[in-house]
This record gives C-alpha cells, sequence and structure tokens, in this order.
C-alpha cells in the first residue's frame, strides 16, 4: 500500500530559527544561554 | 515499583527538553484558571495546535532518524517537566542520531534541547 503524506510541508515549526539569530547554530546560541548571554526563555 | 531504567548509552527512548510550548499555559496561572483580561484560545484549538505539532514532530523524527514505538507530550502547567516531549525509537542507534542531529537544529524559533533518556516504559515511569 502507499503510504499516506501525513504531514503538512513545509513545517512550520522544523528549522525556524528565532529572530534575529539566523546567522548562529543551535549550538552556538545555547552555549551563549548558559553563558547568561541571551535569557533561557525568549518565546 | 521503581520505574524501569537502563544506563544512558543502551536507550531507545529520547527526551525533548521543554518542547511543546500549550498554548493555553500562557494565559493561565499555575491553578489552571484563566488570567482576567486575556485573550483565551479555545479547547477545540488548542487540540487542534496539539495535533499539528504533534504530527508534524511524529512524521519528522520518524522519516529522518526511523521507526517510533512511542511518543509521549507532557502537559503539565508549573515547570516541572513542562513541555517535555518523549520519543522511543524502536533501535538504540535511531535514538543516537536523533540527539545528536537534533540537538543542532532549531525548532520553532528555539534551538532544541534533546537527550537520551532512561525511560524505557511509560507506564512505570513516575515523577521522582
Amino acid at each position: 500500500p502507499v503510504k499516506k503524506q501525513r504531514r503538512r510541508k513545509p513545517s512550520i515549526y522544523w528549522d525556524i530559527p528565532p529572530i534575529g539569530f539566523e546567522h548562529i547554530t543551535p549550538m552556538q546560541y545555547k552555549a551563549m544561554q548558559a553563558a547568561g548571554q541571551i535569557p533561557a526563555n525568549i518565546m | 515499583p521503581l520505574p524501569k531504567v537502563r544506563a544512558q548509552s543502551e536507550a531507545e527512548t529520547i527526551c525533548l527538553q521543554n518542547f511543546y510550548v500549550n498554548p493555553q499555559n500562557a494565559t493561565k496561572t499555575a491553578d489552571g484558571t484563566a488570567v482576567p483580561g486575556i485573550i483565551t484560545m479555545s479547547d477545540e484549538e488548542a487540540q487542534e495546535h496539539f495535533d499539528n505539532f504533534f504530527e508534524d514532530v511524529f512524521a519528522e523524527c520518524e522519516d529522518k532518524y526511523g521507526e517510533i514505538e512511542e511518543m509521549n507530550v507532557c502537559d503539565n502547567l508549573g515547570d516541572h517537566l513542562v513541555g517535555n516531549v518523549y520519543i522511543k525509537f524502536r533501535r538504540e542507534e535511531d535514538a543516537e542520531k536523533a540527539v545528536n542531529d537534533l540537538n543542532n537544529r532549531w525548532f520553532a524559533g528555539r534551538p532544541v534541547y534533546a537527550e537520551l533518556s532512561p525511560v524505557t516504559d511509560f507506564r512505570e515511569a513516575c515523577c521522582r
């Protein structure tokens, strides 16, 4: 049987960086959070 | 009984910390009542939001990392376990691959915090 297409594409969640931080990697961002350079929970 | 746990090196379950943000939680106080003056989302809208979230996460992880046996989302108010998502893969190597890759990805404007989780049976898991 043909596998049903289950999802909407493109995703509205995956690989969406925070505004203003598009130029750094998630790992760099987390390091900055750990160092207190950016708040831990900005939404 | 104590929850079944295993050494982290042989886990096939991953935990994504604070991954699900319930849109209703932002407009409620810790005891679950609505904050006056703030427009709240209806239960139906919140369910649809959750369904879309669940489907998007499940499909992406299964397509990219491997077969998923079970996925659980913690939706409590308060900071304990809030928004944690547990994904149990059929194979250990898929879980490891997923953790390594997910920690280098963004999700909804936030970095993903992924780690291997020692939980193997959710029915026996309990809060410590």
